[in-house]
């Protein structure tokens, strides 16, 4: 790909007034209604046409009303997503019948059923876009340094935001994070020095995630390498959503939920003994909690772990060379996780000594019906975190000896490239479309490793070849994201193979610049065909951009023919999925 | 489970071969007859049979008999499989055409049957072109039987179970027959079931052993019935009587390790991608002139609120859909069935024409074209020639194609000046009529057309007195060269060829040697197939000159006029340089009276690495530079070091390319239906024997084949505009107009029709050409709609437009 360069771009603001609010223009409501002439129109609308009832001119900038929403034409747009925008209810509009428009000096002004809302489309660099993001994801988003996501009391304020609601994912989530700040921080170091106010700040972003992270390798007390999904204190709810224990003393004891009721564990203890290290105890002990206030969540799966060790390999790569001690920390701690799982025989093992549900690297695993479509992804993940481990320590010894293992004798090095034909057939097994199969939690999880794999194993090209094949036959179904960092790394492992700049370009420049969720009106667009699967799931025909459909993590199919955010309207996401991608493309070379 | 013989019964019937397809019809009913008896003597025994063609037959012929068959369809006895029309051949229909070979066909089964097809099975087909997963997938299917090529022939492709993809990300679970479709007796089945036992346990996977008399029809036989019941019995592992449906439900469910293939499955008579040329003429055009005469039909309706001739349509289609059955499109029947197969396809082009004309005409006559005063009285002599030579005659030249398109057309009688409806003038030639009346002139003249649109020209009469200011022509031509301002083009006086093609952006030679001189090769040892051989390389001599002449000179094109001989042949060739184009075209005559001969176009050209790349249907390949034939659609090119050269045909299907040379079979004068040379003495038949007309064009580019105009070129080749000759009249449609239009050059549309279930919704088909991922706007203000969609490689889609214009993707069967 083409090194892009990504000109200042203007983003979508919405303020909403109520109608007889006095800032309002009074122009507004005296403003002629004409149904514009669109019979020839060049490019597809977004509201059917006879749907159109007012418009006004700028320039040549046509504004257009319609009971279906707002559109925006400009003929003369440098790129072509630029031409036509969608403007809908309810992140950009109260509601979509709009009934007049007028415009000043200030922007547009538009009248709806509910609101008078002004339309604002100020011009920012994609490096202000980034940290606009990121402050707001610091000041909302983050609980006890993790980022994931935040729950709202009423939908759309800031302020309304939940203090507590933590998420399975939160590990994981939270990695994707740091490594976004870990790649801003080599970047201003770079660019600026790392005495600069930029590199001073993104190292201090970064290690408090990376902190964050490290925190729940330790946060159980087993001392065995074990890694919590996440944490949660005493004055949160606890969910009714998988397996905690309260850390009470030298014991934790297993809390009451559906899960725990049903296994029977409520109330089991278990030992919790080893010590926190000193250098973390600020994440919890900064709001004033201590140890015991700590419940946390122990069904681990192999989601965390891949996530973790790719935040590790750059941490050790970018942080770890300014800070032997840290550095030395992380060797550590990714040692003790790849210790864990080697020593459980390819499993991550929970409370009870058994491997937990998702956590499992091991033949037998493969064997099962759930496994034997997983091997694909899960023999990616084993590989990378030894050759990760092996990075991180530059030590090789049972690492070595156990990839070699896996790789060579096992066969794990083959099974990446069966993920297409597995997922496929199991597809036609449940008569279902491939597309309708595709977890796209796995699409990150796929990349790390193998992204992992093809950067790190430069001594066998045998190798490397079957890694890049894996990567390959993931491909199709990653492509189809047309997410800026997804297709970054894979570009990096596969150079014999390309992406469209312009798809990148447009992902960038057409971002939202809240992460506050408030949905979109993509039901009913005249412009986007809809398809019907197998099994009835719904998508559309074209990815629209990103200011035009529902925001989410690296979580969720986003070709789904949805008006609702990730989370519906009660939730703030993270900045990662945009800041993590933008920081990269710098890295790496992509952006120039 | 894992290892069992699944055994399919059934009967493979070639509706024409060596045989018309009134005896084939006749075969069909007493199979399924036979079959529905055997059905009813065995309880375990089922049936399995393809082509909704068949069903079809019976349904008409034999209503009791097809009664029978519904019923036992229903009871999962009687196994419908292959959701087309027929077996058709798998590498020379268009994309459309296997679009419709499912849409038709499926959308019957599911009526008589309650169900699609699910399999496709196309076991006797002559290799298959690396898109079929694409038109199965499409069309509801994703396992598909085939068996050719054999193993000896392509030992590469896996026997058993594989995966096989496309380059649009299209899979389906294969199976290739080990053996043959066709086992009977016991000698037959009892190695065929030895063999297949090793295969189940070597592969980790069943295998089917495929039953019954075949070819011409028949079917499992009782003692074929009993035989199998009886190895059954014995016990081995897990034997039993069953489908291809079931077989592939049952290896869904087991953890399959098979390889992946991701390319075509070739090669298996590659003689049939030339043999009988006029079948491949009759095929692409038939073809064409359906496609287009859809667009302006639908057009039509929803410009005049009507009902599209859908019924019309799909009478045309099928007549086409079954002319493709292998053996007939493939040039290996009888002679006599190619008057039936003529016949059939004129009825098909009749209709379309027909609509396309009605069609044409309305919309012409909405077009404002009215003069003040052109109604004033004529003279005798102007009413005469039916002409007011005061005023300029309105041509609406039509553009069928998805894309803006700049070409020379043709409209009788002679001209003096051609304006634009913008009242800019064009060039134009006055070039020499196929008549021998009137002035014996015709008007040539450039247009530039908007996608799926029309413009208005003005032609004033070569005797209005009227002067034309069009800017000197950019064509010339002398003793042995053309050019424009695109490319020169010199032709060899010793050989007649071309030795020189030099792009004039770029300063690049484009060939290493004389090109074009029309080179004999011996046929003698092939079959009509060319069973067991794949490359043919024998040359007995190359054509002789005869003569050189320049025929035109400047206007809109300059002609030169290379007649070649060989023995009782000839081949005379009209070398075309329109202005602006960067195609050299050739309009061929040949009158070919050489028995087994083969006649090719070389092209040779110069750098390294050369790459031969290929249209095929519904996407292009690159091959190896190896001698192979090759089938492919309406192109062939040779890129290397950067640069190459394509041949664009009107109506050939069949290439080679060895090194740094490409060549095109012009024709392959087999003697009919020789299977395996056989050849008692008779006086022979020969299936390219006399008078062929056709085009083609030699295209010089920079850069990859597929990343070029040649899509574009071919196209209008194909494709040409319509010009139509209007009156004065006032209209409410402006004086050029498109009606879709589609903002990527590489997004092209295969088909706009009505749908089928007279909903009147409108069906719009869309491929990407070029390899890439693309997202297009497509706008169709004549419905009211507009929209956008992504394209993978290669990939098709289908699109239902409802009366508000709103749009929902779907597939082949709408």
């Amino acid at each position: 790909m083409e090194k892009i360069i990504l000109e200042p771009h203007f983003v979508r603001k919405s303020t909403h007034f109520a109608p007889d609010d006095p800032r309002v223009p009074g122009q507004l409501g005296t403003a002629v209604c004409e149904v514009p002439d669109l019979s020839d129109f060049p490019l597809p609308l977004p509201s059917k046409k006879s749907d159109y009832t007012c418009s006004v001119k700028v320039g040549n900038i046509m504004w257009l009303g319609a009971a279906t929403g707002l559109t925006r034409y400009d003929p003369d747009a440098r790129y072509d997503y630029d031409r036509v925008l969608y403007f809908s209810a309810d992140r950009d509009l109260k509601d979509n019948n709009v009934k007049a428009i007028y415009a000043d000096d200030d922007g547009v002004w538009v009248k709806t059923d509910q609101a008078v809302t002004l339309i604002e489309l100020p011009v920012m660099s994609a490096e202000e876009i980034s940290d606009v993001l990121l402050r707001e994801t610091l000041r909302y988003v983050s609980r006890h340094s993790m980022i994931s996501h935040k729950y709202l009391s009423k939908p759309g304020e800031h302020d309304s935001i939940l203090p507590y609601g933590s998420c399975d994912n939160d590990g994981g989530f939270t990695s994707g994070f740091c490594l976004g700040e870990i790649y801003r921080y080599a970047v201003m170091k770079r660019e600026k020095g790392a005495d600069s106010p930029e590199a001073k700040d993104a190292l201090a972003v970064a290690r408090r995630a990376l902190d964050a992270c490290m925190l729940l390798m330790y946060i159980h007390g087993r001392g065995d390498g074990f890694v919590a999904r996440s944490y949660s204190t005493a004055d949160e709810p606890l969910p009714d959503d998988g397996i905690f224990f309260r850390r009470q003393g030298s014991k934790a004891i297993c809390l009451e939920t559906t899960e725990t009721r049903s296994r029977g564990i409520v109330g089991l203890e278990i030992d919790c003994s080893a010590p926190i290290p000193e250098h973390l105890k600020y994440l919890y002990e900064e709001d004033g909690y201590t140890l015991d206030d700590i419940y946390y969540k122990c069904d681990t799966s192999s989601d965390e772990i891949t996530l973790h060790l790719i935040n590790l390999l750059f941490a050790h790569k970018e942080l770890g060379c300014d800070d032997k001690e840290l550095d030395d920390f992380i060797k550590v701690t990714a040692s003790n996780i790849v210790n864990h799982i080697i020593d459980n025989g390819l499993t991550l093992r929970d409370y009870s000594g058994e491997p937990t549900t998702w956590a499992r690297w091991d033949e037998p695993y493969f064997t099962k019906e759930l496994g034997w479509v997983d091997a694909a992804l899960n023999s990616a993940e084993v590989l990378f975190y030894l050759k990760a481990v092996m990075e991180i320590t530059g030590e090789e010894g049972r690492w070595k000896e156990t990839y070699d293992y896996l790789a060579k004798e096992r066969g794990y090095a083959d099974l990446p490239m069966k993920h297409f034909d597995r997922l496929y057939q199991q597809s036609m097994r449940d008569n279902m479309d491939p597309a309708e199969e595709i977890m796209y939690g796995d699409h990150w999880l796929a990349t790390a490793s193998l992204f992992g794999l093809c950067y790190l194993e430069k001594d066998d090209d045998e190798l490397l070849e079957k890694y890049r094949k894996g990567y390959k036959s993931w491909r199709s179904s990653i492509a189809r994201e047309h997410d800026a960092a997804l297709d970054f790394l894979y570009l990096i492992a596969c150079p014999d193979d390309d992406t469209d700049a312009d798809r990148v370009r447009e992902w960038f420049m057409r971002a939202n610049i809240s992460r506050l969720a408030a949905g979109v009106s993509l039901k009913g667009r005249h412009d986007i065909p809809v398809r019907t699967l197998r099994q009835g799931y719904r998508e559309i025909s074209t990815l629209p951009p990103q200011d035009e459909k529902f925001i989410s993590k690296y979580d969720r199919n986003p070709v789904e023919y949805k008006n609702e955010d990730s989370g519906g309207l009660m939730a703030i996401e993270s900045c990662y999925v945009y800041t993590l991608s933008y920081w990269m493309g710098r890295y790496f070379g992509f952006i120039g | 489970m894992k290892n069992s013989l699944y055994f399919i019964g059934n009967a493979h019937l070639d509706p024409t071969w060596l045989w018309r397809w009134q005896e084939g019809c006749g075969e069909v009913l007493q199979t399924f007859r036979s079959a529905v008896d055997r059905l009813k003597e065995y309880n375990d025994f089922v049936f399995t049979c393809s082509s909704a063609c068949y069903y079809k037959w019976v349904e008409d012929i034999d209503p009791a008999l097809f009664a029978d068959i519904r019923e036992l369809v229903k009871e999962g006895r009687w196994v419908p499989v292959n959701g087309w029309w027929l077996q058709p051949d798998c590498n020379m229909p268009c994309a459309e055409s296997f679009a419709r070979q499912a849409l038709y066909s499926q959308l019957y089964y599911r009526e008589k049957f309650g169900k699609i097809c699910t399999v496709g099975y196309n076991v006797d087909s002559f290799g298959h072109s690396a898109m079929i997963p694409k038109f199965l997938n499409n069309a509801g299917m994703r396992c598909y039987v085939m068996m050719r090529p054999g193993s000896e022939e392509n030992p590469k492709i896996p026997e058993g179970l594989f995966w096989w993809d496309s380059p649009d990300g299209s899979r389906v679970l294969t199976y290739r027959i080990p053996g043959s479709y066709a086992e009977s007796g016991v000698n037959a089945i009892d190695s065929a079931v030895s063999s297949l036992k090793e295969a189940a346990e070597s592969s980790n996977h069943g295998m089917m052993l495929f039953y019954g008399v075949g070819n011409h029809g028949g079917g499992p036989t009782k003692g074929d019935i009993e035989h199998l019941t009886a190895i059954k019995n014995e016990g081995y592992g897990s034997m039993k009587f069953s489908s291809p449906e079931e077989f592939f439900e049952e290896q869904c469910s087991l953890p399959l390790d098979i390889p992946s293939v991701d390319t075509e499955l070739q090669h298996h008579a590659s003689g049939c991608y030339s043999a009988t040329s006029v079948i491949k003429q009759m095929n692409r055009k038939t073809e064409n002139s359906l496609v287009n005469s859809e667009k302006w039909n639908s057009l039509s309706a929803a410009l005049f609120g009507e009902k599209g001739a859908t019924e019309e349509y799909k009478k045309a289609w099928l007549k086409l859909c079954y002319n493709q059955f292998h053996d007939i499109l493939c040039g290996c029947s009888i002679m006599e069935a190619y008057e039936d197969a003529k016949l059939q396809l004129g009825f098909a082009q009749a209709i379309a024409q027909d609509e396309e004309n009605r069609a044409l005409l309305k919309i012409a006559g909405q077009v404002d074209t009215w003069l003040d005063g052109v109604s004033d009285s004529l003279s005798l002599s102007e009413r005469h020639h039916c002409r007011n030579l005061d005023y300029p005659r309105p041509v609406i030249v039509f553009n069928p194609l998805s894309r803006e398109v700049t070409t020379a057309v043709r409209t009788y009688h002679p001209s003096s000046k051609v304006t634009d409806c913008r009242g800019r003038d064009v060039l134009f030639s006055n070039v020499r009529s196929s008549r021998s009346n009137d002035s014996h002139e015709d008007t040539v003249f450039l247009v530039k057309l908007p996608a799926l649109g029309y413009a208005l020209y003005w032609l004033w009469h070569k005797d209005s007195g009227k002067k034309s200011s069009a800017a000197e022509s950019p064509v010339k031509a002398g003793e042995y060269f053309l050019e424009n301002e695109k490319i020169k083009v010199v032709f060899d006086s010793e050989t007649g060829g071309v030795s020189s093609i030099i792009t004039k952006d770029d300063g690049a030679e484009h060939l290493s040697a004389v090109s074009l001189v029309p080179t004999v090769i011996d046929n003698s040892k092939p079959d009509t197939w060319a069973h067991g051989i794949f490359s043919f390389h024998d040359v007995i001599g190359t054509a002789k000159p005869e003569s050189i002449r320049v025929i035109e000179k400047g206007g809109a094109r300059a002609v030169i006029r290379i007649r070649h001989t060989y023995g009782k042949s000839y081949i005379s060739q009209d070398f075309i340089l329109e202005a602006g184009s960067e195609m050299l075209r050739s309009k061929v005559r040949v009158l070919w009276q050489e028995p087994l001969t083969i006649v090719k176009m070389p092209v040779t050209v110069p750098g390294e690495n050369p790459v031969p790349t290929y249209e095929i249907p519904g996407g292009f390949i690159k091959r190896k530079a190896n001698g192979d034939e090759d089938p492919a659609l309406t192109w062939g090119d040779i890129t290397a070091s950067g640069s190459g050269v394509s041949v664009i045909s009107d109506s050939k299907y069949s290439y080679d390319c060895m090194g740094n040379t490409l060549r095109l079979t012009i024709l392959r004068n087999s003697i009919f239906a020789d299977h395996f040379s056989h050849r008692p003495d008779a006086d022979f038949a020969y299936c390219d024997e006399g008078l062929q007309r056709f085009e083609y064009g030699i295209y010089p580019h920079s850069g990859p084949a597929e990343k070029s105009n040649v899509q574009l070129y071919a196209d209008i080749m194909n494709n040409r505009p319509v010009p139509v000759p209007a009156g004065y009249h006032k209209g409410a449609l402006p004086a050029e107009k498109s009606f879709i239009t589609i903002d990527r050059s590489n997004i092209r549309l295969d088909a706009f029709k009505q749908s089928e279930d007279g909903s009147g919704d409108y069906i719009l088909r869309l491929s990407e050409t070029a390899g890439v991922c693309t997202k297009a706007a497509i706008v169709c203000n004549v419905i009211e709609a507009g929209f956008y969609a992504d394209f993978e490689t290669m990939e098709t889609k289908t699109f239902r437009i409802d009366s508000e214009g709103y749009v929902t993707e779907t597939d082949y069967l709408e």
